[in-house]
């Protein structure tokens, strides 16, 4: 995360100007990541992309306000994308429970079929010890584990230190560990 | 004996954390938006909207038009006042 945006200075700096290229440059660099992020935390494409969208509708629309204050642009589209999720999970929780496993496909790599199905059983018992955590836990491990960011990455998005996001990833094995063993063992 | 035991306890659950680190990390791979929705979207995001403010032809028109209505009955009105002014002075 880091290196890009050294290297997207020059294009924020235009994208924040209301340069329509500059900021499509850096929607084109993002919106994977951000897809990605949403469809773990809703479990279904409709969903995800509708998220996905209004992300960077907001993002376009709030963009001239977005000041470098040591929080990355990378890490302002998660924080937007971690709201409108929070949001869409309480609305949603109003009208209907949406099991993150019912619904969720994960690309798998090459694999005979007798492994794919056994890998998609594992899959789908992590999902579900992962769906009993707590919201801020379940984004600390998409953070990790999908997106692949480092402690002070996933800090610098929750807004928290490093120290403590530390501690929230040891707390967040253990709670999971311990689920996956007194539930899918 | 009692510490003993206390480390092995610690090593076994670094040995099972890190073991759980490395399935997590096998099994949550990151997804793909569809090209078409990628696509899409940023036509969306990148199009300018096609929405103009349409201008009356004959605005001028209208305009000559409403100021003689208005200049019209201002003089009417002037009238009717300095004759009802002029009216009771003669009385």
């Amino acid at each position: 995360m880091t290196q890009t945006e050294n290297t997207d200075d020059t294009t924020l700096t235009r994208a924040v100007e209301g340069d329509a290229e500059a900021f499509s440059q850096l929607y084109e660099r993002y919106v994977n990541r951000i897809y990605s992020y949403i469809y773990y935390r809703t479990g279904n494409v409709n969903d995800a992309e509708d998220l996905t969208a209004r992300v960077f509708h907001r993002a376009l629309g709030h963009i001239q306000r977005y000041h470098d204050k040591g929080v990355p642009f990378s890490a302002w589209l998660y924080r937007i994308a971690h709201n409108l999720v929070a949001n869409w999970h309480r609305d949603n929780s109003r009208k209907q429970e949406v099991a993150l496993e019912d619904n969720l496909q994960l690309p798998h790599r090459g694999e005979l079929p007798e492994t794919a199905l056994e890998h998609s059983q594992d899959t789908e018992n992590l999902l579900r010890a992962i769906r009993t955590l707590s919201p801020e836990r379940q984004q600390l491990v998409i953070l990790k584990f999908v997106q692949r960011l480092s402690n002070a990455e996933i800090a610098l998005i929750m807004g928290r230190s490093e120290g403590a996001i530390k501690s929230l990833y040891h707390r967040t094995l253990l709670a999971l560990r311990d689920e996956i063993e007194n539930h899918f063992s | 004996m009692f510490s003993a035991r206390s480390t092995m306890t610690r090593q076994k659950s670094l040995i099972e954390e890190t073991a759980l680190e490395g399935q997590l990390f096998a099994m949550l791979n990151p997804v793909q938006a569809s090209p078409e929705f990628v696509s899409s979207l940023k036509t969306r995001l990148t199009s300018v909207p096609s929405i103009s403010v349409e201008r009356n032809a004959n605005m001028a028109a209208v305009l000559v038009i409403g100021l003689g209505l208005f200049a019209g009955v201002f003089m009417a009105w002037a009238v009717f006042y300095l004759r009802s002014l002029l009216g009771k002075k003669s009385a």
